[in-house]
C-alpha cells in the first residue's frame, strides 16, 4: 500500500530531534504518575501518534465530516470511513512503537 | 560423447556442420494480415469480449471490496513472531491469569485441561492446586448419584454457562465463543484480538450504537455484544508487572496464541532441527551422487565404423 511507504517517511515522532528532550521528561513524569494513577503507555504512543503528519490530515478529514454531520438535522451520512482511515494510519503507528514500551 | 563427434567429423558427416547461407529460419508471424477478413472479425471480436469480461470481473471484484468497510489490525511485533521464535513464557503465564480472572466469567476453554500448563507456564504442584479450586460434577457413584469432587490435571478447564442458550441469556443474546482457537479462528490472529481488546471507542458521527452493543472499529459490523472486558489495573498480575490495559492484552493475546497452537515452540524446534540436519545431510548426497554419477558421466563412446 502506497501510503503506509509515505508514513515510514513521516511519521516517526521521535526522529524529530526537537521532541526528544520533552519526551524523556514526559516519561519521567509517567513513571512517577504510576503510583497514583496508572497511565498506559498505550494512551501516551496513541497520542503521539495522532499528532504526526500523516495522522493530522486524516483526523481534519474526520473532524470536518463530524462538523459537517453533527451540522444537519437529518442525514443519513455517517463518518465510518473517515474514522477508520485515521485509525488506520494511527495504530499502525502505534503498532511500531507500543510492544517497546511493555513487558 | 565427444568421441563419437570426433568420429563423425573426421567421416563425411563434416557436411552437416557446414549450413548453407540459403537456411531459412522460421520468423513468427504475428500480423493478421494474411487472415481472411471473417477470421480477422471473429478473432478481434473475441479479444474485445475476454478483455471486457476480465475489466467487468475486476470491478465487480473491486466493487465488493469497498462494500464491506473493515478496518484492518496493524502488524503488532511479536515476540514469537520470528520464524524461530519461541512464546514468551512468562506472558504465557500472565496471559492465563487475565484468563481466569476476567475472561473465564463469560468464556470457556473447554478443549484446555489443567495438564496442558504443566511444563508451560506452571509447575506440576501449581497446576495442581489450581485445578482442585475448580468444581468438577463426576459420578454416578455407587447410588447412581452425580457428586462434586475438586478437580484433577486430567481435568478440563470448567465451563461459565452449562450450555450456550445459558450463555446467550446471560450476554444479553449474544453467545461469547469459546476462546481455545480463537486466535486462529479469527482473520488477523493475535493482532485482531489484540486490536479488538484494545480498540473501543466513541462511535463517530451519524452512528447509533444499539442498546446492550458497544462500539468497536475492529469488529465485523462494529457493534459488538462484549463490553470492553480489559482497562488499567483490572487485576494485579502475580509477579508484579504493571497491569495497564495493553500490558494484560498482550499477556492474554500470548496465551491465546499458545492455547490455538500448543506445539508452536515445539515445531519451530523441529523445523531448526530439520534445517540443520538438512544442512549435512543434502551435501553430503550431493557429494555422494557426483560421486557415484563421475564413473558414468566421464564415460566416452566411440563408434567404430565396420570396416
Ligand atoms: C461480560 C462477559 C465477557 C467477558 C468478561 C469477556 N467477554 Fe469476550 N465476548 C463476550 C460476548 C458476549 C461476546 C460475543 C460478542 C458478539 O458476538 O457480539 C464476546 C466475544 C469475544 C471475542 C470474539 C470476537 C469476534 O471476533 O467474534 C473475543 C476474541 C473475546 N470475546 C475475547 C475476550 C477476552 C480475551 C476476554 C478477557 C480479557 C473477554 N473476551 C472477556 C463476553 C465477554
Amino acid at each position: 500500500m502506497g501510503f503506509e511507504k509515505k508514513m515510514i517517511q513521516y511519521d516517526d515522532p521521535d526522529e524529530e530531534e526537537e521532541d526528544a528532550p520533552a519526551e524523556e521528561e514526559e516519561e519521567e513524569e509517567e513513571e512517577e504518575e504510576e503510583e497514583e494513577d496508572m497511565v498506559d503507555p498505550l494512551e501516551t504512543i496513541r497520542t503521539k501518534c495522532g499528532e504526526t503528519e500523516h495522522c493530522m490530515h486524516y483526523k481534519e478529514l474526520l473532524e470536518t465530516c463530524e462538523s459537517r454531520v453533527g451540522s444537519k438535522s437529518n442525514t443519513r451520512e455517517e463518518c465510518t470511513e473517515e474514522l477508520f482511515d485515521f485509525l488506520h494510519a494511527r495504530d499502525h503507528c502505534v503498532a511500531h512503537k507500543l510492544f517497546h514500551k511493555v513487558k | 560423447m565427444a568421441a563419437l563427434r570426433v568420429v563423425v567429423l573426421s567421416g563425411s558427416g563434416r557436411a552437416l556442420l557446414n549450413t548453407s547461407k540459403s537456411v531459412k529460419t522460421p520468423v513468427a508471424n504475428m500480423s493478421f494480415a494474411s487472415l481472411p477478413r471473417s477470421r480477422k472479425v471473429a478473432l478481434s471480436t473475441l479479444g474485445v469480449v475476454a478483455a471486457g469480461g476480465a475489466g467487468l470481473a475486476l470491478m465487480l471484484h473491486q466493487s465488493v471490496k469497498a462494500s464491506d468497510l473493515e478496518l484492518h489490525p496493524p502488524n503488532y511485533p511479536w515476540s514469537h513472531a520470528g520464524p524461530l521464535s519461541s512464546l514468551d513464557h512468562a506472558s504465557v503465564r500472565r496471559g492465563y491469569q487475565v484468563y481466569k480472572q476476567v475472561c473465564s466469567a463469560c468464556h470457556s476453554m473447554e478443549y484446555l485441561a489443567f495438564r496442558n500448563l504443566v511444563g508451560v507456564s506452571h509447575t506440576e504442584a501449581e497446576v495442581k492446586t489450581m485445578a482442585e479450586e475448580a468444581e468438577v460434577v463426576d459420578g454416578p457413584d455407587e447410588s447412581g448419584e452425580m457428586f462434586t469432587r475438586p478437580g484433577k490435571l486430567s481435568d478440563y478447564f470448567p465451563k461459565p454457562y452449562p450450555n450456550p442458550e445459558a450463555a446467550r441469556a446471560a450476554n444479553n443474546g449474544a453467545l461469547p465463543p469459546d476462546l481455545s482457537y480463537i486466535i486462529n479462528a479469527r482473520h488477523g490472529g493475535e493482532d485482531y484480538v489484540f486490536s479488538l481488546l484494545t480498540g473501543y471507542c466513541e462511535p463517530p458521527a451519524g452512528v447509533a450504537v444499539r442498546e446492550g452493543l458497544h462500539y468497536n472499529p475492529y469488529f465485523v459490523g462494529q457493534a459488538i455484544g462484549m463490553s470492553a472486558p480489559i482497562y488499567n489495573e483490572v487485576l494485579e498480575f502475580e509477579d508484579g508487572t504493571p497491569a495497564s490495559m495493553s500490558q494484560v492484552a498482550k499477556d492474554v493475546c500470548t496465551f491465546l496464541k499458545w492455547a490455538g497452537e500448543p506445539a508452536h515452540d515445539q515445531r519451530k524446534r523441529m523445523g531448526l532441527k530439520l534445517l540443520m540436519g538438512a544442512g549435512i545431510v543434502v551435501p553430503l548426497l550431493y557429494y555422494m551422487k557426483r560421486h557415484r554419477w563421475s564413473v558414468l558421466k566421464s564415460r566416452k563412446i566411440a563408434y567404430r565404423p565396420p570396416k
